[in-house]
């Protein structure tokens, strides 16, 4: 590949590199198989990087949350299980944060822990809902109709809410 | 708490900022082998296929040099056997490159895998189960075979229609141990992913509104 398709990728992935990163933290409690799931969609960022160049008015959000959550949800290996955490990953939010803006740390912990407990289909939902993704965005990210994406984040929003009461 | 709630509070304090990766870093990163299924698969597939390619190349020379009937009995029935090989690997590695790049959406990408999956798997059974029958007869031959006088002196077509009437028999049974075996095998290497692909494929199955 020539070396501007390469700085241009270098580029790419500096600047999203938080997005790549949250997917990571969302899939993967154990940091050793966060490492190994970030270098995975990397890898096939880079391979699938010429096919995104010759569609020039691809969105780079879509295209970036396409291949991390397709390598997120659909990689197959065994991954460590572990239980889940009390929360998804400390960077996530600093729950102390939550008190100053009126919201119990303990309330914003246990949201979390539901959160751990969705399927992995779901956590893509919930991921692209807290990243405030259109819904025509979410539709096109998971191959899907808009009124599906409503219809499902509805649910799970139901479901979160008897994960949070099961767990209380 | 709801998720509404959340979503509030990431944007009032987004998390802090990762540490930049260098250059060299994502060069690392990219340069480094996938260790997903696919691409341990392919890597196997490229193994097997320089294999049967090298037991080709050596077969010409092996048969020009068949120091008896039954080395040269053998080593042809290898040809065939070797270029359905060939065949089966190629399509194997041609299927695994496709299924190695992820693009589309979600559900085209566990469609495209589940379905890539299900192929390999049926090439997989089909090529095991053909094998059977092609190593009993080379079996049989061999079994035929005397090395003074090329085939057994106690040959009759009688005694042929009796030992092939067991070789009938006993193919059957091994070709039944042998389909059992391979779909516990398969079930065991694929099973576990390939159910898993087909749940999340049914989370994301349009309602009946």
């Amino acid at each position: 590949m020539p070396d501007a398709q390469s700085a241009d990728f270098v580029v790419l992935i500096q600047t999203h590199q938080a997005l790549l990163r949250r997917v990571s933290r969302l899939y993967c409690t154990d940091p050793d198989d966060r490492q190994d799931l970030f270098q995975e969609i990397v890898l096939q960022l880079w391979r699938a990087f010429p096919r995104y160049q010759m569609r020039p008015d691809a969105k780079v959000s879509t295209w970036l949350y396409r291949v991390a959550l397709n390598v997120a949800v659909s990689d197959l290996r065994q991954r460590t299980r572990r239980p889940a955490p009390e929360r998804l990953h400390p960077a996530v939010l600093d729950v102390a944060q939550a008190a100053a803006d009126g919201y119990d740390p303990d309330d914003v912990a246990l949201l979390y822990r539901a959160i751990a407990h969705l399927t992995e289909v779901e956590k893509a939902y919930v991921l692209l809902y807290l990243e405030e993704r259109p819904y025509e965005e979410i539709a096109d990210i998971l191959d899907i109709t808009v009124n599906n994406a409503r219809v499902r984040l509805h649910r799970i929003q139901e479901k979160l809410r008897r994960l949070v009461t099961h767990l209380t | 708490m709801e998720l509404d709630g959340l979503r509030a509070l990431l944007r009032q304090h987004p998390p802090a900022p990762e540490p930049e990766l260098r250059p060299a870093d994502i060069y690392r990163l990219r340069a480094e082998q996938s260790t997903g299924l696919i691409e341990k698969l392919r890597a196997n597939a490229r193994w097997e296929l320089a294999f049967t390619l090298l037991l080709l190349a050596v077969l010409p020379p092996v048969i020009y040099r068949a120091p008896n009937l039954l080395a040269l009995v053998v080593s042809y029935s290898l040809v065939p056997i070797a270029l359905v090989g060939v065949y089966y690997f190629y399509r194997k590695l041609r299927l695994l490159r496709e299924l190695s790049v992820v693009v589309g959406g979600l559900r085209e990408r566990l469609t495209e895998l589940v379905s890539g999956l299900r192929k390999l798997i049926r090439f997989y059974y089909r090529f095991t189960l053909a094998m059977v029958p092609v190593s009993l007869l080379v079996g049989l031959l061999v079994g035929l075979y005397e090395p003074e006088n090329g085939v057994s002196p106690a040959f009759s077509l009688p005694k042929l229609a009796v030992g092939l009437g067991i070789a009938v028999v006993a193919g059957s049974v091994v070709l039944w141990a042998t389909a059992h075996v391979t779909r516990w095998y398969l079930q065991r290497l694929y099973g576990q992913h390939l159910d898993r692909l087909e749940s999340h494929l049914r989370e994301l199955e349009d309602f009946d509104f």
